[in-house]
């Protein structure tokens, strides 16, 4: 059999070149890195004749285990938190999490990965290398940040990385964050989705959708009788987020609603939500996926 | 909330480090006196802002109206209380956990003979007029506890349920008891979700 790093795979399939003949531009997701891309299995299998491709899907199979140091123990995270008022709209929301796939390095003219514009973001289209992948947007470029198309100083991004004068440029790549216009439209989609969930149920007097389930994140709801929705994002292994949603709901009747400034149904914007939020999170990733609760 | 169960292991293992301005049912540390005395400042000075007892007691109902919005979440998310299933659980429910955890006192509850959608809360004692004799001269259509019918509305209706209340008698204007009068206006159909508090 062949270890998880694949090395064996010569021994294995009699065709160490196997390994070279992969095409390159899809790259191979080395150990400590968290997203795990399951195109390139599907990919491979259509490599070669059968007995290899065989050989190569089960390779794969196990390099797509990541024995990250960041999944196993200290990093357990809560992503995020959102708040949806009654009528669907959200109300806060809060982004707990550091981003593990940011890369940025230095480049020389010309570019060799190609760049376009898609959705208002500068996103990469081609010539994944190294952790830049195909999908990740242009996050900042020389320290600048970059929004949308524009850098924060009111450069075109496209442009001035056409222009040769500019180079050795160094670019920060990354997953795209979501920005606060998808943000609120995700959040009234989940709404419905949420009511949809409990008209689906074959019972009866039916809770909403309670968990949703993905490889990288689980997202729990908890919906008040009021009908105010606490959304949480996080690590599939975090423990604890039922009574974390109980919490924030607590804080939440404290901090946003006892402020007698605050209307409801209206964006929280107080202070004291924030922190003690921020700290309630803390405690909850610390309790670890030992701790109580779902 | 729907699972109740785990909610109580909950909160006794995790300690949230928080400060005690955010501390469970139990202790919502207050001076009572303190209270009883701000609320009589309240009334005192709308009776010298308004001249007819309905606007005094239509700004007091207003007000614990927007007392009761807010006060509800607080109540749901402190108590673990399941969603009730019927009008009578709700004023069970009002008059044994949320009088007791914000007034400290238990009213007792009764339901009409007439109508089966309306129900009496009779407090025997009632922590607000504790320093109060009698109702001043003029003022006998005055509604002291009027907050409070304020939000016991304000606090259904944020659980999708319309009432009416009102106080029906008042040991203030000469009656022997303080009863306050819940009516819930609509009937109780079978929806899906939301119908209880």
């Amino acid at each position: 059999m062949s270890d998880e790093k694949g090395k064996s795979l010569g021994r294995e399939s009699g065709k160490p070149r196997a390994f070279t003949a992969l095409p390159e531009h899809v790259a191979t997701p080395r150990p400590g890195q968290p997203e795990r891309n399951t195109i390139p299995i599907i990919q491979r299998s259509k490599i070669g004749n059968n007995r290899l491709s065989h050989n190569a899907l089960r390779w794969h199979v196990e390099l797509h285990l990541p024995k990250c140091p960041e999944l196993t123990g200290a990093d357990m995270a809560i992503f995020s938190v959102y708040v949806v008022n009654k009528a669907g709209g959200l109300i806060y929301q809060l982004d707990h999490y550091a981003p593990r796939s940011e890369n940025e390095k230095t480049f020389s003219f010309p570019l060799d990965l190609v760049l376009k514009l898609h959705d208002e973001r500068v996103v990469v289209a081609f010539g994944q290398r190294d952790s830049i992948r195909v999908g990740h947007a242009v996050l900042s470029i020389n320290g600048i940040d970059v929004n949308g198309k524009y850098t924060a100083d009111g450069k075109e991004v496209l442009e001035y990385l056409g222009n040769p004068t500019n180079y050795p440029v160094s670019i920060r790549f990354g997953r795209p964050r979501l920005s606060s216009n998808e943000k609120l439209m995700l959040a009234s989609m989940f709404h419905s989705l949420f009511a949809i969930g409990s008209q689906l149920s074959p019972e009866l007097g039916s809770s909403g959708i309670e968990m949703l389930e993905t490889d990288t994140f689980k997202l729990h709801c908890f919906q008040t009788l009021t009908g105010i929705k606490f959304v949480v994002l996080a690590d599939p292994r975090q423990a604890g987020i039922e009574s974390l949603l109980r919490k924030i709901y607590e804080i939440y009747s404290d901090f946003a609603l006892k402020n007698p400034f605050y209307s409801l149904e209206m964006p929280i914007r107080c202070e004291l939500f924030d922190q003690n939020l921020k700290l309630a999170l803390e405690v909850a990733e610390k309790a670890g996926p030992f701790g109580p609760g779902s | 909330m729907s699972r109740p169960t785990n909610r109580r292991q909950d909160n006794h293992k995790i300690d949230w480090h928080l400060p005690s301005i955010s501390s469970s049912a139990s202790a919502h540390h207050m001076s009572r006196e303190l209270f009883v005395l701000t609320y009589g400042a309240l009334v005192a000075q709308l009776c010298k802002d308004y001249e007819k007892d309905e606007d005094v007691n239509k700004y007091l109902d207003r007000m614990g109206y927007d007392i009761g919005i807010r006060l509800v979440e607080d109540f749901l998310a402190r108590s673990a209380v399941r969603k009730c299933r019927s009008y009578s659980e709700t004023v069970d429910m009002i008059a044994q956990v949320a009088f007791k955890m914000y007034l400290g006192v238990t009213p007792s509850v009764s339901c009409s003979n007439t109508t089966e959608n309306e129900f009496f809360l009779m407090l025997d004692k009632n922590p607000l007029v504790d320093f109060v004799e009698e109702l001043p001269a003029g003022r006998c259509s005055l509604c002291y506890c009027n907050l409070l019918c304020g939000v016991i509305r304000g606090a259904l209706e944020m659980v999708h349920l319309a009432a009416e209340v009102t106080f029906v008698q008042d040991r203030l204007k000469g009656d022997d008891v303080t009863e306050i009068g819940i009516t819930f206006l609509k009937k109780l159909e079978d929806k899906k979700h939301k119908r209880k508090k």
